[in-house]
C-alpha cells in the first residue's frame, strides 16, 4: 500500500493518491476520496451491474462490523469479504460502526465492545475482532477501540475510552504483525477523546510510533442522520488541533454523514477520506441532491424532495446538466410516480443520482485544489447552503 | 426499419418454423416499437416499472416486450400525466414493445364492490366512494393514452369455477364488447386490439367464442379466463381447443400463465405469448427459479453454498453472486430483490429462447422430453402433462 499526499501552502488541505494495494494492485485512488458506503456488503439499492454503470472506477468500499458480523463464518470459505459479497475488484475498508445508523450507547466494557447486529447484541474483544478481520481480509481496517463518546460525554468516560482503546490497539497490532493473511493490509488507529483537548492529545500520544496506515478521527458523533446537522464550527477546533498533532504522511479519515459544507471544511483542515452515508440518507428521505448544478439560476434548494406534488407533471430531469444515468433517462415526474407507488426503482434511481452527485462533488474539490480555486468552490457551497435551511 | 414512421399495419406476424410433430411454432411479431421473437414470455411491470430494474438492464437481458396494467396506470400517474408525457413509453423511458390489459380483470379482483352490467364494470371509487363505470370505450380511451403496442379488449371475466348461464352470458357480452372496443379505438395504425376468448371451461362455449371473435378484423387473439384456479385437466383442454379454432397466421396470447412447465406444454399446444407476475413476485420472497424447480434462498442450507444460483445461467447475478451471499441479504436488502428479479427474468427468457431454437431445429419434442425428465427425474409425470402432450403427438420417455 502506498499513500502519497501532496501538500499546499495556502491551507492544510491536501491532494493525494492511494495505490499499490495488495489484493487490487491496479486500483489507484485520488484523495480527498469518497468511499462508498455499504450495508450488509452491498451499496444500498445498487447491484454490481448498476454500480458499474454509475462509475467504472473501483472505489474503496466501507463495510461496517454491525452489518457484516453475521457473515463471518461463510466468508471463511472465500478469499475475502469482497469476494463473498460479489465485489472482488473493489478494495474494502472495515469500520466498526455503521455511519448511517445511530450507535447504541452504554454497552462497551473494559476490554470488550458491543456490536449491534440484526440478531441483537454481540460482545467481542480484540482477539475475537482479529478473528473476524482474518476471515474478512479487508484491504484496510480499523483497530478495535471504544468509540462510545460524543459531545456530551464526561471527561471521566472519555479518559476511560482512551485507556481502553490503546490496550485493544496493542492487542490488534500484535495479532496484525503475526498474521500471514492481514499483515500486508493497512491497519488504522482511532483517535478518540471526544471534544476534550487533553484526552485527544493523550489518544494521539498513545498512537505515536505505532505502525499504522492512517488515523480515524472519531468520537465526534454517534452516527446516523444526526451527524448531518453538526455545523462545522462545532467540530472545527477539536479537529484542527487533532490534525496538527498527526503525522503528514498518513491518511486521515472522518466517518459519518457530514453535510457537504462540513465536508469541504474538513477537507480544508486536512482530512483525506469520507464515506457516502450522506447521499444514502438523502435517498432514504426520497430527496435528490442538486447543490452542484444551476443553483443560482433556478433558485432551488441544495436538494429537492421528489415526494412533492409539484413534480407530478415536471418532465425535466433532476438536474438538466447532470450526466448521471437517472438524469439522462428519467424525469422528475417519473421519479415522483415511483415515489407515489412505492416502487423499488425509485430508490435505485435516486441512489444512482445521489452517489454520482457526491462523487462529482469530490471530483470538483480535487480539481479546485489542483487549480487553486478551492476558495471559490468553498464560497459557492457555503452560499448555496446558507440560503437554505434544508441542509442543516 | 425506421421506427418513427407509423406502420399502416401495427402488427406483422411471420412464422419461421412450425414443429412437424406438435402445434408449436416460432416466428417474429413486428410491432411499432420493437420486433418480438415468439413464443415469448412478457415480464409484468404493473405500474410503469419492472420491479427495481432499469430499462437498460432489461435490454441487456434481451427482453423485447413488457406488460403494464391499465387499472393501476389509469389511477397513478393517471391519464392526464401520461398524456402530457406522450404515453407510457416516454414516461418510463422504455423503447421496446409494450402490452396493456383492459383494467377489467384487475377491478373485479381488487375491488370488492365491482360488478358487471351491459354498460361496463361498475365499481365504487376507492378514493371518494362515488360510483364509476369502466366501459369498453373508456378502457380503450385509457389504453390509447398509455400507447402500448398491443392493447386488450374489456372482457366480462367470470371466475374459472363458475358454471351455468353466467358463463354463456359473459361469453356473449365479451363478443359484444369487442365490437364496442374496436369502434372506440382511435389509433388503429399504431396499436393492436386483441379480443379475448372466453367461455369458461365449457368446450362448446369456448369454441363458439373463438369462432365469433375470429370473424373480427384483428391482428391477434388472447385466451382468457384460465389460470384462475381451475384443474390442470380442464386448463390444457381449453387451451388446446382454443388454438384449434384460432387462425394459424395470427399470434395467440395465453393470459396470466408463466410457470415453466405450463410454458413448455402450452407452446406445444400452439400458444405464442405469455405473461405472469410469478417470476418477479417470487424473487421478492427470496426464491430463485431453476430448471428443476426453485431455490428458497432463505433456507439455512444455503449459508455455506459457494455456488451461483445456476452454474449454466449467463445472467449478471449468476456471474457475480453466490447462494451464500444471497442467503445473507434476501428479504433484508432491496439489492437481493433486484438480483433475483434479474435471474428469474433471465430464466424465463432463456427457457423461451431454448424453446424457439428447438422448434427452429425441429427438435422441439426432444426438448420437451428432456425438460420434463429433468423436472420429474423419476418419470412420474402428472397425468395432465402426459395427456396434453399426447394430444399433440409428443410422448414422454420413462
Amino acid at each position: 500500500m502506498k499513500f502519497m499526499p501532496e501538500l499546499f501552502t495556502q491551507s492544510s488541505a491536501r491532494l493525494g493518491t492511494l495505490s499499490e494495494l495488495e489484493r487490487t494492485p491496479d486500483v489507484v485512488l485520488e484523495t480527498p476520496l469518497l468511499m462508498l458506503y455499504t450495508k450488509r456488503g452491498s451499496v444500498p439499492h445498487i447491484t454490481k451491474e448498476v454500480l458499474e454503470m454509475i462509475t467504472p472506477e473501483k472505489l474503496l468500499l466501507t463495510m461496517s462490523l454491525p452489518t457484516t458480523f453475521d457473515m463471518t463464518d461463510p466468508v471463511r470459505q472465500f478469499k475475502s469479504i469482497a469476494d463473498f459479497v460479489g465485489l472482488k475488484e473493489y478494495p474494502v475498508f472495515l469500520t466498526m460502526e455503521d455511519p448511517a445508523q445511530p450507535t447504541v450507547s452504554g454497552y462497551n466494557d473494559e476490554d470488550t465492545i458491543a456490536v449491534w447486529t440484526r440478531h441483537g447484541k454481540q460482545i467481542i474483544n480484540a482477539d475475537g475482532y482479529m478473528d473476524i478481520v482474518e476471515a474478512f481480509r479487508p484491504d484496510f481496517y480499523l483497530a478495535l477501540y471504544d468509540s462510545d463518546t460524543h459531545s456530551g460525554s464526561s471527561s471521566k468516560r472519555i479518559t476511560k475510552s482512551v485507556d481502553r482503546s490503546i490496550k485493544m490497539l496493542d492487542k490488534c497490532l500484535t495479532r496484525h504483525k503475526a498474521s500471514e493473511v492481514v499483515r500486508n493490509k493497512g491497519i488504522f488507529g482511532a483517535v478518540g477523546g471526544g471534544y476534550n483537548t487533553t484526552a485527544r492529545e493523550m489518544s494521539i500520544k498513545n498512537l505515536e510510533g505505532k505502525d499504522l496506515a492512517g488515523y480515524v478521527i472519531d468520537g465526534l458523533h454517534n452516527n446516523g442522520p444526526e451527524t448531518e446537522k453538526i455545523p462545522f464550527q462545532f467540530v472545527e477546533d477539536i479537529v484542527k488541533h487533532t490534525i496538527s498533532l498527526l503525522p503528514q504522511d498518513k491518511m486521515r479519515v472522518t466517518m459519518g454523514a457530514w453535510n457537504p459544507v462540513t465536508v469541504i471544511n474538513l477537507i480544508k483542515l486536512g482530512v483525506d477520506l469520507f464515506d457516502s452515508s450522506y447521499p444514502y440518507l438523502v435517498t432514504e428521505r426520497s430527496c435528490a441532491l442538486t447543490f452542484l448544478y444551476h443553483h443560482s439560476e433556478t433558485g432551488e434548494s441544495p436538494m429537492i424532495s421528489i415526494s412533492e406534488k409539484r413534480y407530478a407533471d415536471d418532465f425535466t430531469p433532476i438536474c438538466k446538466d447532470c450526466k448521471c444515468l437517472t438524469c439522462l433517462n428519467h424525469t422528475r415526474a417519473y421519479l415522483h410516480h415511483l415515489y407515489q407507488t412505492k416502487e423499488l426503482l425509485g430508490a435505485v434511481l435516486l441512489m444512482i443520482h445521489n452517489i454520482h452527485h457526491y462523487l462529482e462533488y469530490f471530483k470538483e474539490i480535487r480539481n479546485s485544489l489542483r487549480n487553486g480555486t478551492f476558495r471559490e468552490l468553498e464560497t459557492k457551497i457555503y452560499v448555496i447552503f446558507a440560503k437554505n435551511d434544508s441542509a442543516n | 426499419m425506421d421506427r418513427k414512421q407509423p406502420c399502416r399495419v401495427p402488427l406483422t406476424f411471420k412464422i419461421a418454423e412450425t414443429c412437424s410433430t406438435s402445434k408449436a411454432r416460432t416466428g417474429l411479431m413486428i410491432l411499432p416499437h420493437h420486433d418480438v421473437d415468439t413464443p415469448v414470455f412478457m415480464p409484468v411491470g404493473t405500474q410503469g416499472t419492472l420491479k427495481g430494474l432499469l430499462p437498460q438492464q432489461l435490454e441487456k437481458l434481451d427482453c423485447q416486450i413488457i406488460l403494464g396494467n391499465t387499472y393501476h396506470l389509469g389511477t397513478r400517474p393517471g391519464t392526464t400525466i401520461l398524456q402530457m408525457a406522450g404515453g407510457l413509453h416516454q414516461f418510463m423511458n422504455w423503447k421496446r414493445a409494450l402490452l396493456t390489459d383492459s383494467g377489467g380483470f384487475q377491478m373485479v379482483s381488487l375491488l370488492q364492490l365491482a360488478h358487471i352490467t351491459e354498460e361496463g364494470v361498475t365499481f365504487r371509487s376507492p378514493y371518494d366512494g362515488s360510483e364509476c363505470v369502466l366501459t369498453p370505450e373508456h378502457s380503450i380511451e385509457i389504453q390509447n393514452t398509455i400507447g402500448a403496442d398491443i392493447i386488450m379488449q374489456l372482457d366480462d371475466v367470470v371466475h374459472a369455477k363458475v358454471t351455468g348461464p353466467r358463463v354463456e352470458e359473459a361469453m356473449h357480452r365479451t363478443t359484444r364488447w369487442v365490437d364496442r372496443c374496436l369502434l372506440a379505438h382511435q389509433k388503429s395504425d399504431e396499436q393492436n386490439i386483441f379480443p379475448i376468448v372466453q367461455g369458461g371451461l365449457d368446450p362448446q362455449l369456448r369454441t363458439e367464442s373463438a369462432k365469433l371473435l375470429t370473424q373480427r378484423q384483428v391482428n391477434g387473439f388472447a385466451i382468457g379466463g384460465l389460470s384462475g384456479g381451475e384443474s390442470k385437466n380442464d386448463f390444457w383442454r381449453m387451451v388446446h381447443l382454443s388454438t384449434n379454432v384460432l387462425p394459424v397466421d395470427k399470434p395467440r396470447y395465453l393470459m396470466g400463465v408463466g410457470f415453466a412447465v405450463d410454458l413448455v406444454v402450452c407452446c406445444a399446444l400452439g400458444v405464442d405469448m405469455f405473461d405472469c407476475v410469478f417470476p418477479t413476485r417470487t424473487a421478492r420472497f427470496g426464491c430463485a427459479l431453476i430448471r428443476t424447480g426453485q431455490l428458497n434462498l432463505r433456507q439455512k442450507q444455503y449459508k455455506y453454498d459457494t455456488a451461483p444460483i445456476d452454474d449454466s445461467c449467463d445472467c449478471s447475478t449468476c456471474k457475480n453472486y453466490t447462494r451464500a451471499y444471497l442467503h445473507q441479504i434476501v428479504t433484508q436488502e432491496t439489492v437481493a430483490c433486484h438480483l433475483l428479479s434479474v435471474h428469474n427474468i433471465n430464466f424465463q427468457l432463456r427457457l423461451m429462447r431454448d424453446i424457439r431454437d428447438s422448434i427452429k431445429e425441429q427438435t422441439f419434442p426432444q426438448f420437451v422430453r428432456k425438460f420434463m425428465l429433468e423436472l420429474y427425474p423419476d418419470g412420474e409425470y402428472p397425468t395432465w402433462i402426459t395427456e396434453a402432450l399426447e394430444a399433440v403427438d409428443i410422448k414422454l420417455s420413462k
